[in-house]
Order: C-alpha cells, then sequence, then structure tokens
C-alpha cells in the first residue's frame, strides 16, 4: 500500500469509485494533474503487468479526446503492486445516459465518434476487445470517451491469452462468438466492429438484444451470441439496419472487413 | 477470370504455349525447377511482369534440386529449424525474398507459407510470426514493390470443420496490406478427380467469401476442377502440365534418391467430358463410336494425338490440355448467375456423351469416365444453397 498512500498524501477529494478482486479505483484531486483517477492493485502474474503495462503504453502514445490521458505508471515490485494516474473523464456511463440516444439517427452519430475513436488505437494494431456501455463515458457535449484497454489485443506483441483457455479476455454478454471461442487468429478490429452493434442495437432496442427473454428462446445471452440470435433492429433506417447487419455476424469474414470499409459505409472520414 | 500457367518440370512447355499459342495470362514460377540466375534468360521481362514466382517454402528444411540457388531459401540461411532461428530470421529471409521478388519485376509479391502434414493447434499463429508479418513489414519497408500475395495452403480439415474454416478465412482477411490470395487446396484423395460434392462445394464456398472480401484469389494446382471452381469467380486458376502440377504434393520438392520411375499412362483431355481419356481408350472408340473425334475439342495437337502411339513425355498432350482448357475457361459467360447455368449445362452434356460412348459398348474405367461430374453438379446445388441463406 505504500505507493498508494504516497499518492494519496498528495492528493486532495480523495473519492472511491470502485473496488473490486485485486484493483481499486479512486478520483481525487491531484497537485499536477488537477482531477485524476487513481487505479491502484496488486499483480498475481507476469503476465499480468505485462497487461498493465501495454495498456499504459499505448494511453501514454495517444494524444486524443476519445481516451484518458495517462499522466503517471508506477510498479513496486517488492509489493507486486501498480498505480496508474489518469485524467478523469467529466462524463456519463452511456447506460445512464442512453435517452440521449433514441433514435437511430443519433445513435449512428455516436457510432461514427467511436469509430473515429476507435480508429486510433486500431491504426496501431490494437484492438480494444471491451467495448461496451460502461466503458464508453459520455461528456457534456455529448461527444464519447473511450475507457479501459484492459484487455485489449495488442496483434504486434504476443497473445498473453493461453490458447487452452476455454474463453478469451471479454465481458461475455459484451462479447463475440470468436471471444467466446477463444479464437486468437479470429480477433481482429471486426472483433471491435461487433461489439459496436451490440452496443448501438441495445440503445435502439432498449435492452440487450440477444436476451433470451426478448428474442423468445430458453437459452442464455452468451449462447445466442454464439448462435447468433438477436433482435433484429426494428426500424425503417436503412444505413442502421444495414450496419447492424455488417457488424453483428458469427462469422467475422461475413463483416465489414476493414475500418475504412465501414467508415465509407458510415460516411465519415478516418 | 484468367488462367495461369503452373510451372514445374518441362516448363518450356508453359512457355512455348504461352508465346506460340497465345494461351493463358501468365506464369506461377517453380523455383526448384529452374535456378535463381537463369529466369531474367528463359522469360523475357514482359512475361515476368504477368507472372509470379511462387517462393515454394512449404519444406523449409529441404533446398531441394534449384532451390540452393535462392539465397533467400531458409535452408541457405538457417542454422537450424528451431522457431526461435526461423523466428530470428524472419525479415532478411523476408527483405531478400521480396527485393528478389521485385527486382526481377514480378506482378506480386508472393509471401510464402509452410507445409504442414498434421495441422498444428498453432498453425496461424506460426505463420504469422514468421512469415506474414515480417513480409507485410519488409514489403513495406521497399519502395514500389508489387502488390502483395499470400500463400494459403487449405488442409481438407479445414474445408470440413466449419470453425476452422471460419478461422482460416478471417485470418486471410484481416490483413488490409494483402492484395490477394495464393490459394492452394491440399487433399487426400486417390482417385484422378475429385468426387467428393462436400469437398468441392467446400472449396466453392471458401473462394466465394475471399472474393466478397474483395481479396483476388488465385487457385494453384488445378485441375479441370478449375472449371467447376469459376462458379465461384476466382481471378485465376492453372494449368498445369503433369499429374503434380494439377493437384498439390510435396514430393516433387523433396530431395530423393534418384531411382527409375514408371512413367503413368499418357492421357488426352477432352473439355466435352471435362475427363481425361487415356491413350489406350483410343482405339475401341475409334472402332466402335462413330463421330469419336468431335469427343476431343480441335487445338493444333488434336490430330497428332489421336493419330499416334504415346508417351506420356510428350508435350503435345500438355499443350493441347493448356489450349482447350484455356478456351473453356475464356467461353465462360461473366455474369455469375449467366455462368452457373451455362456450367451445368456443360455437365449435362457431359454426361451425355459418356451416356453415348458406354451405349456403343465401350467402357471407361473410374478414372476416366464421368463418375466425378455428379460431384460437380451437387456441390453446385450445395453452393447455390449455402450462399443464398
Amino acid at each position: 500500500m505504500k505507493i498508494f498512500n504516497d499518492i494519496l498524501s498528495i492528493c486532495t477529494d480523495v473519492r472511491a469509485i470502485a473496488k473490486g478482486g485485486q484493483k481499486s479505483v479512486s478520483s481525487a484531486n491531484h497537485p499536477e494533474f488537477g482531477k485524476v483517477v487513481i487505479k491502484h492493485g496488486e499483480y498475481r502474474s507476469v503476465d499480468s503487468i505485462e497487461r498493465i503495462k501495454r495498456e499504459v503504453e499505448i494511453l501514454k502514445e495517444i494524444n486524443s479526446n476519445y481516451y484518458p490521458k495517462h499522466f503517471e505508471f508506477i510498479i513496486d515490485a517488492e509489493s507486486r503492486e501498480f498505480l496508474i494516474i489518469e485524467e478523469c473523464i467529466n462524463g456519463n456511463e452511456l447506460s445512464n445516459v442512453s435517452d440521449q440516444f433514441k433514435n437511430e439517427s443519433e445513435i449512428l452519430d455516436l457510432i461514427r465518434e467511436l469509430v473515429k475513436g476507435l480508429y486510433i488505437i486500431w491504426s496501431k494494431n490494437v484492438i480494444h476487445r471491451d467495448i461496451k456501455p460502461a466503458n464508453i463515458l459520455i461528456k457534456p457535449d455529448g461527444t464519447p470517451t473511450i475507457i479501459d484497454l484492459g484487455i485489449a489485443r495488442f496483434l504486434d506483441k504476443s497473445s498473453l491469452t493461453r490458447s487452452i483457455a476455454a474463453r478469451g479476455p471479454a465481458t461475455p454478454i459484451y462479447a463475440t462468438p470468436e471471444q467466446l471461442l477463444n479464437r486468437k487468429p479470429m480477433i481482429g478490429v471486426r472483433t471491435d466492429f461487433f461489439l459496436l452493434g451490440i452496443v448501438a442495437l441495445e440503445l435502439h432496442h432498449g435492452f440487450h438484444p440477444f436476451d433470451p427473454r426478448k428474442v423468445g428462446n430458453h437459452s442464455n445471452i452468451v449462447d445466442n451470441i454464439l448462435n447468433g440470435i438477436y433482435l433484429a433492429p426494428n426500424s425503417s433506417d436503412d444505413i442502421f439496419t444495414g450496419f447492424i447487419e455488417g457488424v453483428i455476424n458469427v462469422e467475422p469474414f461475413q463483416r465489414f472487413r476493414l475500418p475504412q470499409d465501414l467508415a465509407n459505409y458510415l460516411n465519415i472520414k478516418l | 477470370m484468367k488462367v495461369f500457367h503452373q510451372h514445374g518440370h518441362n516448363f518450356v512447355w508453359n512457355l512455348e504455349s504461352f508465346t506460340k499459342d497465345g494461351v493463358g495470362d501468365g506464369h506461377i514460377l517453380s523455383p526448384v525447377n529452374i535456378e535463381s540466375d537463369k529466369i531474367s534468360q528463359r522469360m523475357a521481362k514482359n512475361i515476368r511482369q504477368v507472372s509470379f514466382f511462387d517462393p515454394q517454402f512449404y519444406l523449409p528444411n529441404d533446398a531441394a534440386k534449384k532451390l540452393e540457388t535462392y539465397t533467400f531459401f531458409p535452408k541457405n540461411i538457417l542454422s537450424s529449424f528451431s522457431t526461435e532461428d526461423m523466428i530470428e530470421q524472419s525479415h532478411e529471409i523476408a527483405h531478400k525474398c521480396l527485393a528478389f521478388q521485385k527486382d526481377l519485376n514480378f506482378k506480386y509479391s508472393v509471401i510464402p507459407t509452410r507445409y504442414f502434414s498434421e495441422l498444428p493447434e498453432d498453425a496461424l499463429e506460426q505463420l504469422t510470426t514468421i512469415f506474414v508479418e515480417p513480409f507485410i513489414i519488409e514489403h513495406s519497408r521497399i519502395n514500389d514493390a508489387p502488390p502483395l500475395l499470400l500463400t494459403v495452403i487449405v488442409k481438407p480439415i479445414q474445408l470440413e470443420n466449419e470453425l476452422l474454416r471460419s478461422e482460416l478465412i478471417t485470418w486471410i482477411t484481416n490483413y488490409p496490406e494483402i492484395k490477394g490470395v495464393y490459394l492452394i487446396f491440399d487433399n487426400d484423395f486417390y482417385t484422378k478427380q475429385i468426387k467428393d460434392p462436400e469437398y468441392l462445394s467446400n472449396q466453392l464456398i471458401f473462394i466465394h467469401y475471399l472474393r466478397l472480401n474483395g481479396l483476388e484469389v488465385h487457385v494453384g494446382y488445378t485441375n479441370t476442377e478449375g472449371y467447376l471452381l469459376s462458379i465461384a469467380d476466382p481471378t485465376s486458376v492453372t494449368i498445369g502440365a503433369y499429374e503434380n502440377l494439377r493437384s498439390f504434393g510435396t514430393t516433387r520438392l523433396e530431395t530423393r534418391e534418384s531411382g527409375t520411375q514408371q512413367g503413368p499412362t499418357p492421357r488426352i483431355y477432352s473439355g466435352k467430358l471435362f475427363q481425361w481419356i487415356p491413350n489406350t481408350s483410343i482405339p475401341p472408340l475409334r472402332r466402335l463410336v462413330p463421330d469419336w473425334q468431335e469427343l476431343f475439342d480441335d487445338s493444333p495437337y488434336k490430330e497428332y494425338l489421336l493419330n499416334t502411339r504415346l508417351n506420356f513425355q510428350r508435350k503435345e498432350i500438355y499443350k493441347h490440355y493448356f489450349t482447350v482448357f484455356t478456351r473453356q475457361i475464356t467461353e465462360l459467360p461473366s455474369d455469375l448467375t449467366k455462368r452457373t447455368s451455362f456450367i451445368i449445362q456443360k455437365i449435362k452434356n457431359a454426361l451425355e456423351n459418356f451416356e453415348k460412348i458406354k451405349s456403343y459398348n465401350v467402357l471407361l474405367d473410374s478414372d476416366s469416365d464421368g463418375s466425378h461430374l455428379p460431384s460437380w453438379h451437387n456441390a453446385i446445388s450445395m453452393f447455390n444453397a449455402e450462399t443464398s441463406k
């Protein structure tokens, strides 16, 4: 706890945001960086600290309003602790402000912003892999910030996921079939495309599109994702339905192929 | 759709067919059959510009025959073949191999692959690390390098098993840097023609999805089924002389003790039967079937072939096939729906021709009859059902 206490001693207005497992997240006022988020925890393996290092490296490289700015990263090898200081985003989780994105046009505008933001990491061969409402913060001006690159896949670096693992890193109900089946060679930008589709369709319906109670079966969300069973959009907006059809498909090779293809479809410049 | 000459032993016949008969759109070079410094002597620049070079890294630890003249061949660079050694040298190999292809003005930069007799679980990860990523990176470092083609060998299990098939198609289409695929279907059939409709329809599906992803698809080592595969609209199929150039195998890439080998029965290609008819069946056809010569398509070599006792080393056999098969491909409708109907009708015509032969009491063995054609027909039906879902 020493590194954590050292930082806290120079900060003010420290508030716990979340605590779980081996990690805690707090907000605070830092004398140098202003309003910050402090992530502190213990690491249990070389792989877990490598994953954290990669997240920090990519955030350090990025200077964009689509991501929180990174300020500091400390590791204490003796106590096996790490501490990350990031910009605190003044925003709300998407699920808390979903009423701002009711119609297809508003949802597509949000998706366009997210595609522009994600393209920053895609162009560095990084796949987010954990796009979900809780990892999208909506700022007061309505623009999104993408957070938590904790399980991002760095395609240029060796995988940190064991091939024998039954399931790849993911939030199961916001995961793609290839993540759920841990098919590593299938992970790519199209993994994030699928996840954007879930986010868009959840905003459209107001519930998870693979929810068995809504699609009318007795399965569960994960099995419905694996089998591609979801409630299609009830919409006359061809662009919106075409977007959903182009991203939510069990087979990655039947989704839009490249970021540029998706951008062209959504009529945005990357 | 284009037709490339698949080079191998006696590739001079392919060059003659191309230059003198005007057959084919280009060549796929086989370094195991030509020394590195002979390529520019044997093939003019304008021919190289419409052709591509297969680096043939299939067995990277065996620089058989003329492969030892290529400085970038793994056996000529590596001291061992451990994964670590391969990874360490992968960029040097990639750079030299790509520079070689560019310097010789080939149409594409081909990323090689290796052959797995048994598919390891991490095959795609190995290929990514050793070949794909180093080649993509080194390609970006060479000014004006021709576009990339990724060599992919598809094992039978990767066609049969939907998950493995999906994984392979996804992996191939993950790379925005590649323009297309040099696709090789490995199979373990013992028959001369492929008679498994599921295998054939899966080949069609595989090609179809690669094309839907905007990739060029050059299918190598095709036999007559190259005609059937045209339904999935590949960019090109191949014509090869000997059987080992019309069905992929690594035997011709292995260093072996020389010994006597019995030559195969000479066979003459009939586009009207989609089959190779053995020389030994010509006398009964001549004697028993009226207008029997009509079963064979016209070419500058037809008369000679039908009136000569042949051995399999006669170049006319192969030049006839190159001419006839390429003409068949050229005659295909460009509209895919019309092409499918056209091919179905041609299959039916061929089956009628086989019935006619049988009606005159001429029997053909199972490597020469029309028993593959129902499979072709059924493969088309299965493919249509899959793609109209």
